[in-house]
This record gives structure tokens, sequence and C-alpha cells, in this order.
């Protein structure tokens, strides 16, 4: 179990991560704010639609969200812990928006005029594979 | 930035600056005791010289390998090697060590330095740290002065220092140190003393010896003790000194009014008993350096650590071990083998058996006993040499010092060149081979004739023991793997030799020489004493199958009690030590790579195959990944057979790790649950040159 809370507990401590999308050529790389589910099986994220990211996950929903605790100091190398999220990308309508925006908020209350503007869409990355790197080079993985 | 603080100083400096020794000193000199002049060279001194040359990420790196509550003794002393050689490799600065060294000069009439440790958390509140940090004496020349500095700022990643922050809760991560550097004082007679009895606290001890404490802490003597009672300081017990040759208890009486009158003064400055390192030379008392009891104590570790952190010995100490070795322990094992050798177990009847069947369980438990307390203890000397080497030769590799030591080959290394000696003649002959793999028979005189030597010499350091099936079977498995005796072996140990013996003066060179020849010893008596044990363990496997025989051919009955213990002692060995940590392997999670260290250059992708009992060794196929907790003696034949192995236990001086290296064998040591993470049959890839390894289950 140490594995799976320690996964929880960095991504309940982060607020943002690194979302990798590709368009089916070439990948493409934005910070964003994220909201994990408890059970691990998903994380929600917003976006404008009018970005490269939305264009790319339209395309191919295929991604990758990279969340970690470094603290940028020496010791990172023996204690931060990196998580890489492999999964696939929904953007979510009605009843789902509605909940996914609920739990999103819930994270990220100051982003409530910018989560729930017309122009922005949410969408729900269904976790297929976790990749957890600790000590540098120890490689985990879950599927949850 | 001025980073010294001089003894002449009219105030006591702070802790987090000179340490807590450094501390008492500037208390000592402030109150007017006789303490030899010094100076301290600031922890701000240490810290700028990790941050200036960016030492600390590589630290952390090493730090990083493996918790270290997981961590054995001898990967901590792999940790503290590497940690050391770094430092050891890096230069200080050009105004720091102008300023140290002008703070040298400025002490009058000194000719040579003692120089010691002074970390800022030794504040004696919580923590012993006897022996956890370095101190040097007779320290002389600016050179040796700059080199045992940087050793002191190394030693706070001591391999003690692994063991109190595994058990102890000590902040390896945290600390900084100062260092004292005192004048010299070669006295006539030295030691210490406690104003309060660590075991009795109404009695106070004084303990002496001639010339200097280090022959006393190195343990080749005992020092006079007088045991006053606290009351009213009379004497309450003396104990002889021993290993001196003299008596001089009475050149020690006139200076113990004095050692006391000190003694309870420090005391009273500190307001808490102390313990009192002291010289006197001349009639005239030193004090050298004085802690809180509290500090002396290491109450609280296990009794392997407390042993683990014993086996760090001094040369002199390893050269009498060496003796003892030598001339005593091994002509004495020796005896006993000659004369097991000669006993025909089935002329005896059944009472004589018995008896023979004890007495072989003796010999085992006294080897069993010296294994433990002399020849693990021995296995210093290489370690020894190798901090030697590296603080003089400062070689990028930090096992660079391992190529002079495998000049001596270990008997299982002769063994295994002379089992791909016998598999290139069989591969020469393809009659032969065909004839071999068919019948499992020899009849070709000359194989016959090197397989018979092969018995003689080494059928018991085998599974199988000189059973001739089990001998055809390894032999082909070798003659599968195609192993040349050309491409074993490639280290030029003269070379590096002279590397190491061109940084002493000829006075010098004989000593480095014979530091060389009892590290050798040493390195081939770590191999040599597993395969001793084993072949003492051969003589009980006999009286088990004799005894066996009788049971099954007349229906006797042998008792019950012995038996066990005597198929104990034979299951010692192989299988997995770790069962208790393997349990607790998490099941959520699948492992696709682990960190270790990386203890064989190469990479190497293969089958895995979990070696966990004696039936696994014999099932090895050549070209698979030998996956172990620790490889035994009785399995090292299969090395040269393995393309890469994963070892649970850690350590770049563990048997599996010098065999790895000497064969060019891919090797990754120090992955906590190898065996449980590894299954039969996974592909994996060993990466030898960074300590990883990845696992693709198909």
């Amino acid at each position: 179990m140490k594995y799976i809370q320690k996964i929880k507990s960095i991504l309940a401590g982060q607020k943002f991560g690194v979302l990798a999308t590709s368009d089916g050529r070439k990948p493409y790389q934005n910070i964003i704010a994220f909201a994990e589910t408890a059970d691990l099986k998903g994380v929600f994220f917003a976006t404008p639609k009018q970005t490269s990211k939305y264009r790319n996950l339209k395309k191919n929903s295929n991604l990758s969200i990279f969340v970690d605790d470094r603290k940028n100091d020496e010791r990172d190398i023996g204690n931060a812990t990196g998580i890489a999220i492999l999964g696939k990308s929904f953007e979510q309508k009605g009843i789902g928006r509605r909940k996914a925006l609920a739990r999103y908020l819930k994270k990220h209350p100051s982003l409530k005029e910018f989560a729930e503007s017309p122009s922005n869409s949410i969408f729900l990355a269904k976790i297929e594979k976790i990749v957890a790197v600790n000590r540098f080079q120890n490689v985990v993985e879950i599927e949850p | 930035m001025s980073g010294i603080f001089h003894s002449s100083a009219d105030f006591i400096p702070d802790i987090s600056s000179v340490g807590g020794k450094g501390r008492s000193l500037f208390t000592l000199k402030l109150k007017g005791f006789p303490v030899p002049d010094f100076f301290v060279v600031q922890s701000e001194f240490f810290k700028e010289f990790i941050k200036s040359n960016n030492l600390m990420e590589s630290v952390e790196f090493e730090l990083a390998r493996k918790e270290i509550s997981q961590m054995r003794w001898e990967e901590m002393w792999d940790a503290s090697l590497r940690i050391r050689n770094l430092l050891m490799k890096t230069e200080i600065s050009e105004s720091m060590r102008t300023e140290i060294l002008d703070a040298a000069r400025s002490l009058s009439d000194v000719k040579s330095f003692a120089v010691r440790s002074s970390s800022i958390s030794e504040d004696g509140a919580e923590l012993s740290f006897a022996g956890i940090h370095d101190s040097f004496v007779d320290v002389c020349g600016d050179e040796e002065l700059i080199k045992n500095i940087k050793l002191v700022w190394a030693s706070l990643w001591s391999p003690s220092a692994f063991v109190y922050a595994k058990e102890m809760g000590y902040r390896i991560h945290q600390e900084s140190m100062a260092v004292v550097v005192q004048k010299f004082v070669k006295g006539d007679f030295s030691g210490v003393m406690f104003s309060e009895n660590p075991s009795d606290k109404t009695q106070f001890i004084i303990e002496a010896v001639p010339g200097l404490n280090q022959d006393f802490v190195d343990g080749k003597i005992e020092p006079y003790r007088w045991v006053f009672r606290k009351s009213d300081g009379k004497l309450s017990n003396f104990s002889e000194a021993s290993g001196l040759g003299k008596d001089i208890s009475d050149s020690l009486q006139i200076l113990i009014p004095s050692l006391k009158e000190n003694l309870f003064a420090i005391e009273e400055v500190f307001g808490t008993p102390q313990d009192v390192e002291w010289t006197a030379k001349g009639g005239k008392l030193q004090i050298l350096q004085a802690r809180p009891i509290t500090a002396r104590k290491s109450h609280g570790l296990s009794e392997r650590s407390a042993f683990d952190i014993r086996l760090r010995r001094s040369f002199s100490s390893l050269k009498q071990l060496r003796k003892r070795i030598y001339e005593e322990i091994l002509p004495g094992i020796q005896r006993d083998i000659d004369k097991m050798l000669r006993k025909d177990l089935s002329l005896m009847d059944d009472s004589e058996l018995l008896s023979e069947t004890e007495e072989r369980v003796c010999i085992f438990e006294k080897c069993n006993r010296i294994y433990w307390e002399v020849f693990i203890p021995f296995g210093h000397g290489m370690r020894l040499f190798g901090e030697t080497y590296n603080d003089l030769v400062k070689p990028e590799d930090p096992y660079e010092f391992m190529g002079v030591l495998q000049e001596k080959k270990s008997i299982a290394s002769i063994r295994n060149l002379y089992l791909i000696e016998m598999s290139n003649y069989v591969l020469k002959n393809p009659l032969l081979l065909s004839e071999l793999k068919g019948n499992m028979i020899v009849n070709d005189p000359k194989l016959k004739k090197m397989i018979e030597s092969f018995v003689a010499k080494f059928a018991s350091s085998m599974e199988g023991g000189g059973d001739l099936r089990s001998i055809i079977k390894i032999l082909l498995k070798y003659v599968d793997s195609k192993i040349k005796i050309s491409s074993v072996g490639t280290i030029r140990p003269e070379k590096l030799k002279r590397k190491f013996l061109k940084y002493f003066s000829p006075d010098d060179k004989k000593t480095a020489e014979e530091l060389i020849e009892l590290a050798k010893e040493s390195y081939s008596m770590r191999d040599d004493d597993n395969l001793l044990l084993l072949k003492i363990k051969s003589f009980i496997e006999s009286v088990v199958s004799e005894i066996r025989k009788r049971e099954r051919n007349s229906g006797k009955t042998f008792p019950g009690a012995l038996l066990e213990k005597l198929e104990k002692i034979l299951d010692s060995g192989i299988s997995p030590k770790n069962k208790e940590a393997n349990k607790n392997v998490a099941q959520e999670v699948f492992f696709r790579q682990l960190r270790g260290q990386p203890a064989g250059a190469g990479i190497a992708t293969g089958k895995a195959k979990i070696i966990r009992n004696r039936h696994d060794i014999m099932d090895f196929k050549s070209g698979s990944v030998m996956v172990c907790d620790s490889i035994e003696p009785e399995m090292n034949f299969l090395i040269p057979l393995a393309a890469g192995i994963v070892e649970r236990r850690g350590g770049m001086l563990i048997h599996g790790a010098i065999a790895a290296r000497e064969y060019g064998i891919p090797c990754v040591t120090g992955i906590s649950d190898a065996t449980a993470l590894i299954k039969d049959g996974d592909y994996v890839t060993v990466d030898g040159y960074i300590g990883t390894v990845r696992i693709d289950s198909f």
C-alpha cells in the first residue's frame, strides 16, 4: 500500500502538473491545474478550447500528465518522486461536466471563473497506467 | 571569509561553528586548564568546501541508493568509501588552504598536529559520537594537514555514522563538521578518565597506558585501571595493564592526584559527568579533550551493529590477527581436517559413530566462531588498503584498488579456472563431448586425470560434492558457455601496485608493501574462509549419510535432537535469508526497474533464474541472469556461466561482486527483495554501469 498512498499523497499535495499531448506528429506540453479522483482512476483538468492542447486532444486522446514533489534542492535526488500518468482524455459534457467541475473546483476554488467560462472545456483523463519513479531510478507501475 | 578560531580567543565560540569538542576545548582553555594550543577550522569552511564544489548532490546521490534502514554494513562501507573518495579528490580553495596553513604556523614550536573531528551535533545530550567520526594524531607537514582535515570532513559519512543513522536516528543528512587542529603532544603516558563510572554512579575511573592512547584504542593493550569511590575518593579496585611487557604503575601513581583534581574541576565547569582524554609529558599533564559521559554510551545499538562498528581495525591490529590466522588457526583447522580424513566411519560401531559425530559438530561450531571472530574482522584488511589507496591515488574508480588484490587468486577462482581449462579441452574434442553428453561417462585418460585432480582439490567446495555425474553436468554447462581462459582476469595488478607505491618514500615503502600483502591475504581469505567452512560441513555430511545408511539398513534409530542439529548445520547457507522481508513486498504494483549498486560493469539481458535452493543451482543454464539472495561458496562456480548477476545482498566487496568483476559479468547488488520481485523466466536487463535492473515479464 505504501506506493499507492505515496502517489495519492503527491497528487493531493500538488496543484499543478505537466500535460503532454500530441497531434499525432509532434509532442506538446503545458502546465495544467488538475484534480484527481480518490480511486486513482482519473484526473480532471480544464482548458480553453482555443488552445493547442485542446486541438491535440480532439485529434488524439492519448495523453500523459507528469506530477512530482521535487523541491529543487540536493535532496531531490533521493527524496523526490516523479509520477507519470498515462491515459486517454474524455471531454466532459452535461452531468459529467457538472460533476467534474465540482471536483475540480473543490481543489481549485480560485479558478471558478476560468473553469466555468463557456470558452473552456473540462476533461477527464482516464488513467490506464501510473509510472512512479523514486530514489532516482526505482520504477514501479500501477494499473488502477 | 575567516574560517578559523584560535585557542587564544577570549570568548567561547558557538557550537554551530566549532562543534562540541571544539567548544569544550575553548571552555577549558579559558578556565585555565592545561590544554595544548589549538585552532578550530569552523564548520563554515566545511560548508563552503561542499557548496563551492557542488558536492552535496553527489553525496545525496550516494545516500539515495537505498534506504539506510535497509543497508547492510558492507553497503554502508561502500557508500562511505565513495563519498570519502569524492571529497578527497576535490581540492580545497587556495584562500581556505592559506588560512588553515597560516593558522598552523601561528602555533609556535609545533612539529606535528592532532587533527580531531568536532561535529556540530556533538552536544552530548542524546547520542554517542565516540568512534563515529575520525581523528588523527602525529600529522606532519602542510599536505598531510590538509589531507587529514578533509579526512575528518569525510568522516561525517563514515561507516559508523551510517550505523548510527540506521539505528539511533543520527541525522546523517543534516550534519556539519568543524575540525580541531591541536598541537600534538607525544606524551610519556596517556589515558582517559571518567568522573562517573558509566556502569556505577558511585565510582569514578582513571585509565592509563604508557605512550599514546592509540594502542589502547586499537585493543592491543589493556590499560591500568583505577576505580575510586566517589564518596571519599578512596581506591575501590585496581587492574593491572596487559600487553605492556613491564610494570610502570609506580610512575603512573605520581600522576593520580593531579588527574583526580583536574577531572573534578572539569566536571564542575561543565556541570555534568565528564569523559576526559589526557596525556602527560615530563610529569606535566595536558587535557586533550573532554565530553559528557552520556556521549560515550552506545547503548541501543544492536549486537550486530556494535560488531560491525568494531570491524574497523588498525594496520597493527590486523597484522596481529594475520599472525594468529596463519600460525595458529589455519594449521589447527588443518590438523582437525587431517584427523577427520583418517577416520573410516564405516568401521566404527554406533557408539563410536555418535561420539565422532559430536566431535565433528564441535569442530564445525569452533570454525563457525572463528569465522565471525577472526576471519570476518580480518576481511577489513582489504578495506583499510582501499581507503589508503584512494586517499593517496585519488582514482576515478573508488574500487580500482581491487585490481592490486586480485593478483592473489582465491580457491574458488582457481577452481573456476580449472573448470574452464577442462571445458576448453572438451571443446577441442568433439567426440569426447558427444560421449560426455550421451553417457555421462569419461573414457578419455587425460580428462579422467583432470577430473580426478579436480575432485581431490575442490570437491568439497561445490554443490554435489565429489559426485562424478554432478561434476560432468557442471563441466557440460561450462562447455556450453564456451568461456575462454584468455577472457578471464584482464586487470594488471603490477601496474596498479606501482601506481600506489610511488606515493611512499623509500623508508615507508616496506610498510606499504606489507599493507598490500596483508590486504591480498585478507581479500583471498574472504572467499577461502567460506570454502573452509564448507569443507568442514562436508565432514558433517558424511556422518549424516552414514547414520542414514545404518537407519535404513538395520532399522536403528539415532538421537533425534542430534540429527536435527546436523540437518540445521547442513541447511545453513543457500536458502534466502530474507524471507521475512520478502513477505512484505507490495503486490499492488509492478516493479519495472530496481535500483541497487553497480557492482560489475556492463549490460546484459537474459532470462532470470532465481537461486533459492540446491536444485536451482544444478538447473541453472548458461546465459541466464542469476538472481539470488547472496552468492554462497557452493554456487560460486555458476558465476562464469551467468550473463548477469543480481544479488539482494549489497556491497562491492562481496563474493558475487568480486567474481563478477573478475569475469567481466554485469552485476548489480543490493536490490532489496530481489528474489521476490523478480520471477523465474522474467526477461531482465542488468545495467552494471549505473546499478539498475529492468524487468520485462513475458
